[in-house]
């Protein structure tokens, strides 16, 4: 692994089961992971980002599986990647980096804590899975938690039920769950999706904080363009479970090359066309479903630049167009070919 | 321009808790809190705050779906004005042919069981409009207005994608002509690709039906594209109403203000600056004396806490409900700047 890569996705796999066919979800994705930095996945819904984000941690659904592919990950520099594409899903491994050295936020606050035990018992419950300390070390602990994320009067909000706080508390109080154990790298699956704009914005800043503060490393899986802008430092789009196009954030809006990244970016509603109020660029059609997926490039029949003969047979390879950024599109592929003969 | 709809001092309590003595209820959650405001044809209103501001009631309000407190709501119609509080039901039943509303979830606002033709065609049957040949006619077109095609119409919703649903429930909104709709978070569950295109189908049929629209929305960048005017909800009441431009750049109300500052925009190179609101959303069955805002606003002083600020212009067709707005320098939303390259 390179130096700084905490974790390192390679040629990763999924399909999901049905009725005895292998239907292709996520279909061999590479990407990777540094120390401090937030990698947005971003996609519409079907892209494939949120299952490939449960794979990381082993969470995915019985009948979702890793066909092929490896999933490299290191607490930290110091020590050696273990796979976790072999790992038993309800091993003893994976369970020992699952919350603990690598955690997960999700959408819905509400269904990821139980109703009838208290904020500060389930937070507590985490800390003392996995690391050696008293119930009364854990509470300090859990106290400390929640002051850091920003919940007021944190001694009194242990000895709260989830019921009692309202959304953005409550994907808070799930934040400080997924920081229990000072995790290397934290999963966030539109952890701001649910939320009020102004809430959003405080979400954001804590995450950006912890980014800052403890140097942690981030997946951030999201839709919302204008997030993705705010907060990441790499950006990878994903369609039809491939990822389409990668980069760093400045790069992938300033620059960007796939034909579906580009009307994505001209398809969001931005404040600064108020006075002009263009229309706006929308992508024809819709995302096909699973069990229809296109020959070729996924996204041909929507593609403006389409070539008949090209784009619907062959399967784009990655090009690195720089350094810094990759496009898997033969648009690309054709001009590099030109300029090298 | 002139008015469509006038709304004034409207008022939807609910009750909530046990029954106390005689039968009354313990409290009411006062989800619209004394509302006034106009609507003028051929616009789109906006209407936004957080959840829990009342927006959604105050729509359904509107329509008289939900059955205002107290309050008073004019439409007018060819020169007529029509007090919509004092209609009957059937008076209502004609009036709905008028206004009609689009929900935010199209997989839950149609039938799994009406093929879409039914589903185009029933606000017609229902209302006695057309039948046989001549509705089939009417049906058909109002769909390809919509962008779907004549063979889409004999297949059933669960055959269609978000976008195509909610295609099907604007021809529903539409079939009757109607001249102000009320879009109840029409694009909020839709990808980006597929918000663009419903978004672009409302401007459109806006400017060929003369459409008036209501637009209630929490994502503030969709309202900026789509609304020429936008209020301001907060714990029930309005707290700012402006042209887009004014509302958005520079702010009067410091809720305004909170919201504006924490829009996420889509450029890498400008970082927001919000301005955080503190404490929580108090309950609005309990609300706070004098201003509403005024547990949460840095810029309150003693007559916020007890004296509740009136909704009054403060400059052309700005208004704001403010003790301080003559006063405060607020900060709006992040402008475009030069580093973004429009794709």
């Amino acid at each position: 692994m390179k130096k700084g890569v905490l974790l390192e996705v390679q040629d990763l796999h999924i399909t999901l089961d049905f009725d005895g066919d292998d239907i292709p979800v996520v279909q061999g994705i590479d990407f990777e992971l540094s120390a401090g930095k937030v990698l947005a996945l971003v996609g519409e819904s079907g892209c494939g980002k949120s299952i490939t984000s449960q794979s990381l941690l082993r969470l995915l659904p019985r009948e979702v599986r890793i066909s092929s592919g490896e999933i490299n990950f290191r607490p930290t520099e110091d020590q050696s990647p273990i796979d976790i594409v072999p790992l038993n899903k309800d091993g003893i491994e994976i369970r020992s980096i699952r919350g603990n050295q690598m955690s997960m936020i999700f959408q819905e606050p509400m269904s990821s804590f139980s109703p009838i035990h208290k904020i500060g018992d389930q937070i507590g419950e985490v800390i003392q899975l996995h690391l050696k300390v008293t119930r009364a070390e854990a509470r300090t602990r859990v106290i400390d938690l929640l002051d850091k994320v920003g919940i007021p009067d944190p001694k009194q909000a242990v000895e709260q039920y989830p019921h009692s706080f309202s959304g953005g508390m409550r994907q808070r109080a799930m934040i400080a769950k997924s920081l229990a154990c000072n995790p290397s790298v934290l999963i966030a699956d539109e952890p701001t999706t649910a939320l009020d704009v102004t809430i959003q914005a405080q979400i954001l800043e804590i995450m950006r904080k912890l980014k800052d503060e403890l140097g942690m490393a981030m997946i951030f899986i999201t839709h919302d363009l204008g997030v993705v802008a705010q907060i990441a430092d790499e950006v990878a789009i994903m369609y039809m479970g491939r990822i389409v196009e990668k980069g760093p954030v400045t790069e992938i809006f300033n620059n960007p090359q796939h034909p579906y990244t580009v009307s994505l970016l001209s398809a969001i509603p931005r404040l600064g066309d108020l006075s002009d109020r263009r229309q706006l660029t929308s992508i024809r059609g819709s995302v096909p479903s699973l069990f229809e997926r296109p020959t070729g490039c996924a996204f041909h029949p929507r593609c403006d630049s389409f070539m008949p003969g090209r784009c619907d047979t062959d399967i784009p390879s990655s090009l690195q167009i720089s350094p810094i950024h990759e496009v898997h599109c033969f648009l690309h592929e054709d001009a590099k070919k030109e300029i090298s003969s | 321009m002139s008015r469509l709809l006038r709304v004034s001092d409207m008022k939807v309590h609910f009750p909530v808790g046990k029954k106390g003595f005689l039968g009354r209820p313990a409290n009411y959650l006062k989800a619209v809190d004394g509302v006034s405001f106009d609507i003028e044809r051929g616009e789109t209103l906006g209407l936004v705050g957080e959840s829990g501001s009342g927006k959604t009631t105050l729509g359904r309000a509107i329509l008289r779906a939900i059955e205002p407190t107290s309050g008073e709501i004019v439409y007018e119609q060819d020169g007529n004005s029509i007090d919509i509080m004092g209609l009957s039901r059937s008076g209502l039943r004609d009036i709905w042919r008028n206004m009609q509303m689009i929900f935010q979830d199209p997989y839950a606002s149609l039938n799994p069981r009406m093929t879409v033709r039914d589903i185009i065609s029933e606000p017609l049957l229902a209302n006695k409009l057309a039948k046989g040949k001549d509705l089939s006619k009417q049906v058909v077109e109002m769909a390809e207005l919509c962008g779907l095609n004549a063979g889409h119409l004999s297949r059933f919703p669960h055959a269609f994608s978000g976008g195509q649903r909610q295609r099907i429930a604007i021809a529903r909104a539409l079939i009757l002509h109607p001249e102000f709709i009320v879009c109840d978070e029409a694009v909020s569950a839709l990808d980006v690709s597929i918000q663009a295109q419903i978004l672009n189908l409302l401007k459109d049929l806006q400017a060929k039906l003369s459409l008036t629209y209501l637009f209630i929305a929490h994502d503030l960048a969709a309202v900026a594209y789509a609304c020429d005017r936008v209020v301001v909800m907060y714990l029930g009441q309005i707290v700012e109403i402006a042209s887009t431009e004014k509302l958005y750049y520079s702010p009067r109300h410091p809720y305004t203000e909170a919201l504006m500052s924490a829009i996420p925009e889509a450029n890498p190179e400008q970082v927001m600056q919000p301005v955080f609101l503190t404490g929580e959303r108090p309950s609005p069955t309990n609300p706070p004396d004098g201003c509403r805002f005024h547990t949460r606003c840095q810029y309150a002083t003693d007559v916020c806490r007890t004296l509740m600020p009136v909704l009054g212009e403060i400059s052309d067709g700005h208004m704001v409900s403010c003790h301080h707005a003559d006063k405060l320098t607020l900060k709006g939303a992040l402008q475009h700047g030069s580093g973004a390259k429009s794709a």
